[in-house]
């Protein structure tokens, strides 16, 4: 028996539980596109002028992000540079790398690729057999960070694309109100990591309001060359736990993943109020970047790296 | 009856009644919905699609990260 769209009765590709919705390609890559142009004109996240770095891993989320701001990008006439990172993990970034490049050449669009050999000083096949492997991508998460902001200012960039998804959103909020850590939601959101600094480059986050699973079934149904393998660091305990319990409660009540990121929105502002600090990043003594102490963390790492 | 599926590219047998849909198969399998994504006869199809005793079946699991 064939599932039907509700829309036009055609073949249903997927089934949009919180919405009680089937929709057939047609319906749902409409659906999918407007979303993501919704949440872009509802966050004010882009505008004339604007020249943006799509962070690209090459992965699910950031291809798909890239196709949907180059379209957006040729309509507003905004410059877009793809990013890339080569971390140095054997058997897994050189893959995705190649489903990037292949895709930035097919969009037409400039493609900057920088490593952490080269940034650091260390690749992440490095680090991992120096340190502790599940503590990987804590030096991942920051090292990625510093060179993203580095480069994307070099490149004379004033907004910075992640493609961060409904789901990293909902589990985000969680994680920080599981470990006591609301004050780490300040600058959260789908434009986030805000400091009013030259030094930082705004990030942008459009597919924040969109589920990861419909990101994946969209880089099918619009036949995207996508590796769908996993980092082999991946590990990150807690976050793995939080996933799976927000897919439980998901699959049980539709809709909880939003609910989770529109609670968060309705007291960003309240979060703010309370945890606004009085003084503002400085810069790092021993790299000249952003940092809220001395000597920021990233430096912080690769001196215990050297050590 | 014993039926074959792919997971994530590797073959799987289940046991699964005559009018079986996908979202059954994913409970029987342990899969969740939220991460899965699925093909009959190669074509991706939601998760109240029944299947039958011919159909070619594959399941793969959204990573996290991209």
């Amino acid at each position: 028996m064939v599932v039907s769209c509700s829309k036009c009765g055609g073949e249903a590709v997927i089934n949009l539980a919180y919405s009680r919705a089937n929709l057939c390609r047609k319906h749902f890559v409409d659906s999918f596109e407007k979303r993501f142009k919704r949440t872009v004109r509802e966050f004010r996240l882009i505008k004339k002028g604007d020249r943006i770095g799509v962070a690209l891993s090459g992965g699910k989320d950031s291809t798909v992000m890239l196709h949907l701001l180059k379209k957006i990008a040729d309509e507003m006439r905004v410059r877009i540079v793809a990013i890339s990172v080569d971390e140095g993990i054997k058997n897994y970034r050189g893959r995705t790398l190649r489903a990037a490049s292949k895709a930035c050449k097919k969009l037409e669009v400039e493609h900057k690729i920088f490593s952490y050999k080269k940034e650091i000083g260390f690749t992440m096949d490095e680090i991992v057999r120096k340190k502790n492997r599940f503590k990987a991508c804590s030096y991942c998460g920051v090292f990625r960070r510093w060179i993203l902001n580095k480069v994307s200012r070099e490149l004379k960039l004033n907004k910075l694309a992640i493609g961060h998804n409904l789901d990293d959103a909902a589990q985000t909020v969680l994680m920080n109100i599981l470990r006591n850590e609301p004050m780490r939601l300040v600058r959260f959101g789908a434009r986030g990591g805000i400091v009013e600094d030259e030094m930082f480059v705004d990030r942008i986050k459009p597919m924040i309001r969109i589920p990861e699973r419909e990101v994946a079934i969209y880089s099918v149904v619009k036949d995207m060359e996508i590796n769908f393998i996993e980092c082999p660091y991946a590990g990150e305990a807690f976050r793995g736990r939080v996933r799976e319990f927000l897919n439980k409660i998901e699959e049980e009540f539709p809709g909880t993943k939003f609910k989770v990121f529109n609670s968060f929105l309705s007291i960003k502002d309240a979060l703010e109020e309370r945890f606004k600090s009085n003084g503002g990043p400085v810069k790092c003594r021993e790299c000249g970047e952003l940092s809220s102490d001395e000597v920021c963390v990233r430096c912080r790492l690769i001196k215990e790296l050297k050590a | 009856m014993n039926f074959s599926i792919t997971l994530n590219g590797k073959v799987r047998r289940v046991d699964i009644k005559g009018r079986t849909s996908i979202a059954e198969l994913l409970k029987k399998i342990s899969v969740s919905r939220e991460v899965a994504l699925v093909k009959k006869n190669g074509k991706i199809v939601p998760e109240g699609e029944l299947i039958g005793k011919n159909d070619k079946i594959e399941v793969f699991q959204v990573v996290y990260g991209g």
